[in-house]
C-alpha cells in the first residue's frame, strides 16, 4: 500500500467520524477529527518534499497538535462559562481573547507556511 | 441618500466600466477570456481569489449576524475562509497549475476529462457548476438591487438592471480578464475600508474593553467566540468553509490563470490576509453596533440585515459611508462577475463537449452566454422567486460536495475513477437539493444547528472513495505528464 493510499485511507476513516457526528448532532465528534484532516491536506502539499526528507513531517504534525491544544484549552475554559472567566486580556474575556489571539492568526501563519515551504522545495529543486 | 455617497458610488462604477473597457480591448482568444490569456501574477490573482469568494452575503449577512447573535459566524466562517485559502493552496495549487499546462485546459471540465479520460465526468461536472451559478446570480441580482435601491432611491428591479448593465458590460467585453482587475480593485477597496471602518467603530463603540462589558452585561455568550450559535454549526462551518474551499470553482480555476509556477509562492498569505482584513468590518460593526444598541444608543432595526447600513449612515461621515457602501457593491460584482464567466465556460464548452459537440467560434459563443445567464438570472430572481429560491440552495456545500471530490482528491489519489468522480458529483447534488427542500417545507432529518452542506461533504467525499475502491478495473493508465502534474 503506497503512503498516498495510506493518507486517503486515513482521511475516509476521520471523514466517516465527521459524518457521524454530523447526525448524531455532536460537534466534537466533527470538529477533532477535521484537526487531524487539515494536517493531512497539508501533507498533500508538501509530499514531494516530505518524500525527499521525511524529517518534513514535523510540518503538518505541529500544525494539528497546535491545533488541538487550541481548540481542547478552549473547550476546557468554556465547559462552565462561555467567556472563560471574569478577566479581561487586551479587552477582550478570556475565551475570545484566545479565539482572537491564539486561533484565529494561526490560519493567517498557516498560509505563510506555504510560502516557506514553497522555497524549501525551490532550494531543493536548485 | 446623501449626494457624496451617490457621488463615490458612481465614480466606484465608473471606475469598474474602465477597466472593463480596457480589458475588452485585451481580449482576443478564448484563452483570454476564460483564463486571462494564463498571464496573472500573484497579487492580481491572490486578490481577485480573495474578492470572489468575499460576497456580499459575508459582508452584509455576516454583520447582521454578528449583531444578533455575536462572534458564532465569524468564529465559523471567518476562521475557516483564511485556512480555507492555505488548504487549497497545499492540494491544488500546484497541481491546477501543472494540469494547466498540459494542453488547452480553460476549465474544470477540461482538467476532469484529462484527468478520468472521461467525458461524463466532464458533462456532470457542467451540471455541477450551471446550477450553481444560476443560483448564485438569481441571490447576487437581489442583493444587487437592494444596495443600488439604497444608493439611488430608484426601485429594486431598475438598481439590480443598472447594476447588472455595467456587470454585464465589462463581463461581456472582457470576460475573465475584466472580472479579476475589476476583483483586484474591487478587493482592494474591501480590505482598505474594512480596516479603516474596524478602528473607528471601535472608537464609537468606547473602546474593546467597553464593547466587551456592554456585551456580557446584556448576555454573557455574546461576549463569547461562539455567540449565541450552536457549537454544531460552527464546527460545520469549520469544515465545510475551510476544507470545502479546495471545491469552489470560481476560486480553484484562478490557478489555471497564472502565468508562472513561483506566482504561487505568495499567493494563500495575500488571499488569507487580505480576507482575514475584511472580515474587521464584520467584526467592528456587528459587535459595536450590538454595544450600543444594548446601551439605547442604537436605532431600532427591522432586520439584523440593517446593522451595517444604519451603523454607517449614523455614525460615520458621507465620505466613509460612500466607500463603504462602494465595498458592499464590490462584494457583490465581484462574485457575480466570477460566477457569469464560469456559467459561460460550462454552457458553450464543458456541456458541448461532453456530448461530443464542438463549439466554433467559441469566444462569441461566450460572450452570448454572458448575456444569456445574466438576462437568465435577473427573470429569475424577480419574476419566479421560488425558483430563484430552489435554485440558491446550491451555495458553498454543493460545491464543495459536488467538486472537492472528483476534481481536488481525484488530483491526488491515482486510484479515484471515473465512477466515483460521477457517483460522487451526483450524490453532492441531489443530498444538499433534497435536504435544503425538506429543511425549507418543514421535514427536518437532521439534528439541529447541522449545516447541510456539511452532512452532504463528507458523504460525498466517503462515497467518492468507496465507488473508487470498488471500480478499480476501470482505473485508466496515466501518462508521466499527468502523473508529473499529480505530484505537485
Amino acid at each position: 500500500m503506497s503512503f498516498i493510499d495510506k493518507l486517503i485511507y486515513t482521511l475516509l476513516s476521520l471523514v466517516i467520524i465527521t459524518f457521524i457526528g454530523t447526525i448524531t448532532g455532536s460537534w466534537r465528534f466533527i470538529l477533532y477529527p477535521y484537526l487531524i484532516v487539515i494536517g493531512i491536506a497539508i501533507l498533500f502539499g508538501i509530499l514531494k518534499n516530505v518524500k525527499q526528507n521525511p524529517r518534513k513531517m514535523w510540518i503538518p504534525v505541529s500544525v494539528v497538535i497546535v491545533y488541538i491544544i487550541l481548540y481542547a484549552w478552549l473547550d476546557i475554559m468554556t465547559i462552565d462559562t462561555p467567556t472563560g472567566g471574569s478577566k479581561y486580556i487586551f479587552g477582550l474575556t478570556p475565551s475570545m481573547a484566545l479565539y482572537i489571539l491564539g486561533i484565529w492568526p494561526l490560519a493567517n501563519l498557516i498560509c505563510l507556511l506555504y510560502a516557506w515551504t514553497f522555497s524549501k522545495e525551490e532550494t531543493l529543486n536548485n | 441618500m446623501n449626494s457624496t455617497i451617490i457621488i463615490i458610488a458612481v465614480i466606484y462604477l465608473l471606475i469598474c466600466v474602465l477597466i472593463g473597457v480596457w480589458a475588452t480591448g485585451k481580449t482576443k482568444t478564448t484563452s483570454d477570456f476564460l483564463i486571462a490569456g494564463k498571464n496573472l501574477g500573484m497579487f492580481v490573482m491572490a486578490i481577485a481569489a480573495f474578492s470572489s469568494i468575499q460576497s456580499g452575503f459575508g459582508m452584509l449577512g455576516g454583520t447582521g449576524l454578528t449583531f444578533s447573535g455575536g462572534m458564532g459566524f465569524l468564529a465559523g466562517v471567518g476562521i475557516a475562509a483564511p485556512l480555507g485559502f492555505a488548504l487549497t493552496w497545499f492540494l491544488v495549487g500546484k497541481r491546477m497549475w501543472k494540469v494547466g499546462e498540459l494542453g488547452e485546459i480553460y476549465t474544470l471540465g477540461d482538467v476532469v476529462e484529462r484527468r478520468y479520460n472521461s467525458k461524463a465526468v466532464r458533462g456532470w461536472i457542467g451540471l455541477a457548476v450551471t446550477l450553481g451559478v444560476i443560483g448564485y446570480l438569481g441571490t447576487q441580482v437581489q442583493a444587487m438591487g437592494i444596495i443600488m435601491h439604497t444608493i439611488f432611491g430608484v426601485t429594486p428591479i431598475v438598481g439590480a438592471l443598472i447594476g447588472l448593465a455595467i456587470l454585464g458590460f465589462y463581463c461581456v467585453g472582457g470576460g475573465i480578464l475584466a472580472g479579476v482587475y475589476t476583483d483586484l480593485f474591487q478587493g482592494v477597496i474591501m480590505v482598505v475600508v474594512s480596516v479603516f471602518i474596524f478602528f473607528m467603530a471601535l472608537n464609537v463603540g468606547g473602546g474593546v474593553q467597553s464593547i466587551t462589558e456592554n456585551l456580557k452585561s446584556f448576555d454573557p455568550l455574546l461576549a463569547s467566540p461562539f455567540g449565541t450559535f450552536s457549537m454544531v454549526s460552527i464546527a460545520c462551518w469549520i469544515f465545510l468553509f475551510s476544507f470545502g474551499a479546495a471545491g469552489q470553482p470560481h476560486f480553484i480555476t484562478k490557478f489555471l490563470m497564472v502565468r508562472d509556477q513561483k506566482q504561487l509562492k505568495w499567493g494563500a498569505f495575500t488571499a488569507g490576509f487580505a480576507y482575514t482584513l475584511s472580515t474587521l468590518l464584520v467584526i467592528g460593526i456587528g459587535l459595536s453596533a450590538r454595544s450600543l444598541y444594548v446601551k439605547g444608543d442604537f436605532p431600532e432595526l427591522t432586520s439584523p440585515d440593517e446593522a451595517l447600513t444604519v451603523f454607517i449612515t449614523h455614525f460615520t461621515s458621507p465620505v466613509v459611508g460612500g466607500l463603504v457602501i462602494a465595498g458592499l457593491l464590490a462584494a457583490i460584482m465581484s462574485t457575480g462577475s466570477s460566477f457569469v464567466t464560469l456559467g459561460a465556460s460550462s454552457l458553450t464548452r464543458d456541456i458541448p463537449k461532453a456530448f461530443n459537440i464542438k463549439v466554433k467560434n467559441e469566444l462569441l459563443w461566450n460572450r452570448i452566454a454572458v448575456v444569456g445567464l445574466l438576462v437568465i438570472s435577473t427573470l429569475f430572481s424577480f419574476y419566479m422567486d421560488t425558483l430563484v429560491a430552489l435554485l440558491g440552495v446550491f451555495g458553498w456545500g454543493t460545491f464543495a460536495s459536488a467538486i472537492f471530490p472528483a476534481v481536488v482528491l481525484g488530483l491526488i489519489w491515482k486510484k479515484a475513477t471515473k465512477y466515483g468522480a460521477v457517483s460522487s458529483i451526483s450524490v453532492g447534488l441531489v443530498l444538499n437539493f433534497v435536504l435544503e427542500i425538506c429543511a425549507k417545507y418543514g421535514v427536518i432529518l437532521l439534528p439541529p444547528g447541522v449545516i447541510i452542506g456539511a452532512v452532504a461533504f463528507s458523504v460525498s467525499i466517503i462515497v467518492f472513495i468507496t465507488v473508487s475502491l470498488m471500480t478499480q478495473q476501470s482505473n485508466v493508465e496515466l501518462d508521466k505528464e499527468l502523473l508529473d502534474a499529480m505530484e505537485g
